[in-house]
């Protein structure tokens, strides 16, 4: 089936009369349709379906998983909704295709497009179609403020096997001023041109890091409102209840905030520190429940695994349960966040960030920032060493194993804030090994709070048989799980005790000097 | 890639009009199609308006040089290696290359373009030379269409002799009534003779002036008239021969 295209634009209008004019004397031309367009284009928050070379097109109930380059590779139909999740479409290729790129994040109309697509076909001396082209024309439009037409776009379609019609067509398209696209450039491509956009990933990276030459303070001023800018940017999402990943993306810039202003406290004017660290606590604690509902909602899967199918219907009206929970949940956190209280933390906040490089008053900030790098680093090593010692001499239970969890977090949001200061090779090892590590201690955590909950739920609720069944259920797979990770968490503590890279270093940290 | 032979000794039997109709049918329903028209006379090349590019011949195509050589048609999905004149040497191509059938040359004429195509159909000449005998080794299904006549059976049970003669599994025959005519005694009663045996498909394609037409409008008979009863019988056809491979 190999025919492939060549696409053109033009700056300006077309004029369709005096161009098919023109084709027209090479080769008898006929109109095959006129298509009135109305597209949406779907894309989640952080563009994973363009980045991963996909466009998702939404046309009332129809959706067409296309790539980056118009070539449609699945099409389906499936919910009208504001926002869809892979879960919404009906099993098969596509939804497996949508889960592995889109995850737990909503696809949300990020284009709309309204115009008009002519399709022509142009035949040989025999009446043998040797060639289609399709003309768009029309306008574009985002969140209803970036509004305006894109520059036409003409697409030849060859026929294999004719590939001298698709050359002279090209060769005059080209005489005519019209430029044929970059290899590699979509029409997507050209409609975000029209209205200035570029798909931005929104995922927020720890790549924020401190420079050799600043002082403390401007290093926690540029890296307080990098993660000011991550809390403000997830906010209308979690507001929106958009999907969870907002929330979790909001309030791990939020984690990373607290670690800076717990490591560097003494760096930070006096009370000031303190009066942020104790806000920043507070907001910690007041996002936390819904997180941790969601965690649970999306183990869904997960739980049915751990149990008989006997109790899956008990699992069910469960999950109705916490889904119910969640819901009265989110409507308390959402006042919280729109509350006085809370925009003015944020406010303040980037506030303070912006006005602390200039404050001269308070001598710690000035002091060059390695300095104070290699000295929170060495006190952040020694303290992931005590308790990652503590696991391995026996100390294994759930506040143990959180203390270590939030203490290798520590450790490796200040490694990559300060990773500039440390050779890259030992910190990209350690941080790989590290990485491991936390996977368990978050999952082994994660488990301890669900089995909380389950347990506080038994007690407290006096579900129903079903439900109860379920629980004593679902209680019982997730310790047999606990117990699993812990093993785990236990072996991978000793190996990266006994890293001989990890010995190397503590070398390297406790003889680099700021 | 499956390949698909029309195939019957006979001629005048409706071999080009179903290896086109088919073709046309398989492709609208979703599957990548070739058409190759073996025939030399050109019949399903000329249907599709589809003149083959003057280098090619007979030797490329048994040598699987056929890439640059396969033109779309005016349908979707459905690509057509259009017969070259020089194909009526076809027979003597192959014995020059001595293997007398035992080697399966044209399934090997495919391969550069296997991954391109989910059926593969061959438009066949009528005899029962060396070439047939090319044609039933390469083929996972032979169909092949019998007019309810004495001649037209007699020609169906030479090719399960040649299958058989060539310990070829017969059950890769799909036979079906061709250009029936309801008003003949003799087709009437020969269809009821035979229908019963497994080797035919219950669909049998009607004589029907719209099959006729193809000549004329030069298209499958579905992209003439979607909902004409030659066009829904091709495409019963199709679905019974699908579903039984």
């Amino acid at each position: 089936m190999k025919s492939g295209y060549l696409a053109f634009t033009l700056n300006g209008s077309v004029d369709l009369d005096r161009l098919l004019e023109k084709i027209g004397s090479l080769f008898p031309v006929r109109e095959e349709a006129v298509f009135h367009v109305d597209e949406q284009y779907l894309d989640t928050f952080d563009w994973r379906m363009y980045t991963s070379g996909f466009v998702f097109r939404q046309t009332g109930a129809r959706y067409v998983l296309a790539s980056l380059l118009g070539t449609p590779v699945f099409e389906i139909s499936g919910p009208e909704k504001p926002k869809l999740f892979w879960w919404d479409f009906p099993e098969g290729i596509l939804r497996d295709r949508l889960a592995s790129v889109s995850g737990t994040r909503a696809l949300c109309p990020v284009l709309q497009v309204v115009g008009l697509r002519r399709k022509f076909r142009l035949f040989n001396r025999d009446e043998k179609l040797v060639l289609r082209f399709s003309l768009d024309t029309g306008e574009v439009s985002a969140d209803d403020e970036d509004r305006g037409p894109f520059a036409p776009y003409l697409r030849l379609e060859g026929i294999r096997g004719y590939q001298k019609p698709r050359h002279r067509i090209a060769e005059l398209l080209q005489r005519n001023g019209w430029q044929e696209l970059k290899a590699g450039e979509s029409f997507f491509d050209l409609i975000l041109r029209a209205i200035g956009r570029q798909p931005v990933d929104q995922k927020q990276k720890a790549s924020v890091f401190a420079l050799p030459e600043q002082t403390t303070s401007q290093a926690i001023s540029m890296i307080g409102l990098a993660l000011h800018t991550a809390m403000e940017r997830n906010l209308p999402g979690v507001l929106k209840d958009i999907d969870a990943e907002f929330l979790h993306d909001f309030r791990v810039a939020l984690r990373r905030t607290r670690s800076v202003l717990s490591q560097l406290k003494n760096e930070i004017p006096p009370g000031q520190a303190g009066v942020f660290q104790e806000e920043f606590r507070w907001l910690g604690s007041v996002t936390g429940p819904v997180r941790d509902l969601d965690v649970c909602l999306q183990k869904s899967q997960t739980y049915r695994g751990l149990m008989s199918e006997s109790l899956h219907r008990g699992l069910a009206q469960l999950l109705e349960e916490i889904q119910q929970q969640r819901t009265a949940q989110f409507i308390k956190m959402q006042e919280i966040l729109q509350s006085a209280r809370a925009v003015n933390l944020l406010a303040n906040w980037h506030e303070f960030l912006t006005a602390l490089p200039a404050d001269i008053e308070w001598p710690a900030g000035q002091v060059p920032c390695p300095k104070v790098a290699v000295k929170v680093m060495r006190r952040c090593f020694r303290r992931l060493l005590r308790d990652t010692g503590a696991i391995i001499g026996g100390e294994q239970g759930d506040s143990a194993i959180h203390r270590l969890r939030i203490q290798a977090k520590k450790f490796r949001y200040m490694a990559e804030f300060f990773r500039r200061f440390f050779p890259a090779d030992d910190m990209d090892v350690l941080l790989k090994e590290l990485h491991g590590l936390q996977d368990d201690l978050g999952g082994f955590n994660d488990l301890a709070v669900q089995i909380r909950g389950f347990q506080q739920r038994r007690a407290t609720l006096q579900p129903d048989e079903t439900i109860r069944g379920a629980l004593d259920g679902l209680l019982a797979g997730l310790a047999a799980e606990k117990k699993r990770i812990l093993k785990r968490c236990v072996k991978r503590c000793a190996a990266f005790m006994g890293q001989d890279r990890m010995q190397a270093f503590g070398e390297v940290i406790k003889n680099t000097s700021g | 890639m499956k390949i698909i032979a029309i195939f019957s000794s006979k001629g005048g039997v409706g071999k080009t009009a179903t290896a086109v109709n088919l073709a046309y049918v398989a492709a609208l329903g979703g599957c990548s199609t070739l058409l190759c028209d073996m025939d030399s006379q050109g019949a399903a090349s000329y249907y599709f308006r589809i003149r083959p590019k003057k280098k090619f011949n007979d030797k490329k195509f048994l040598r699987g040089d056929i890439n640059g050589y396969i033109r779309g048609t005016d349908f979707d999905k459905l690509d057509l290696l259009p017969a070259h004149f020089s194909f009526r040497h076809l027979d003597i191509e192959l014995a020059k290359l001595g293997k007398k059938g035992k080697v399966p040359v044209l399934r090997s004429v495919f391969l550069p373009v296997a991954d391109d195509y989910d059926v593969v159909f061959l438009d066949c000449p009528p005899n029962l030379t060396l070439l047939a005998e090319h044609i039933v080794r390469a083929a996972d299904i032979v169909v092949t269409p019998v007019i309810p006549t004495t001649l037209s059976i007699l020609a169906l049970k030479q090719l399960l002799k040649l299958l058989s003669e060539l310990k070829l599994d017969q059950n890769k025959i799909r036979a079906f009534f061709s250009m029936v005519e309801r008003r003949k005694n003799l087709h009437v009663s020969t269809i009821e003779q035979y229908r019963k045996y497994p080797i035919f498909v219950k669909t049998a394609i009607p004589f029907l002036a719209e099959i006729e037409k193809m000549g004329i409008n030069r298209q499958p008979v579905g992209a003439t008239a979607r909902n004409s009863s030659a066009a829904l019988a091709y495409e019963r056809l199709w679905q019974e021969i699908w579903q039984r491979s």
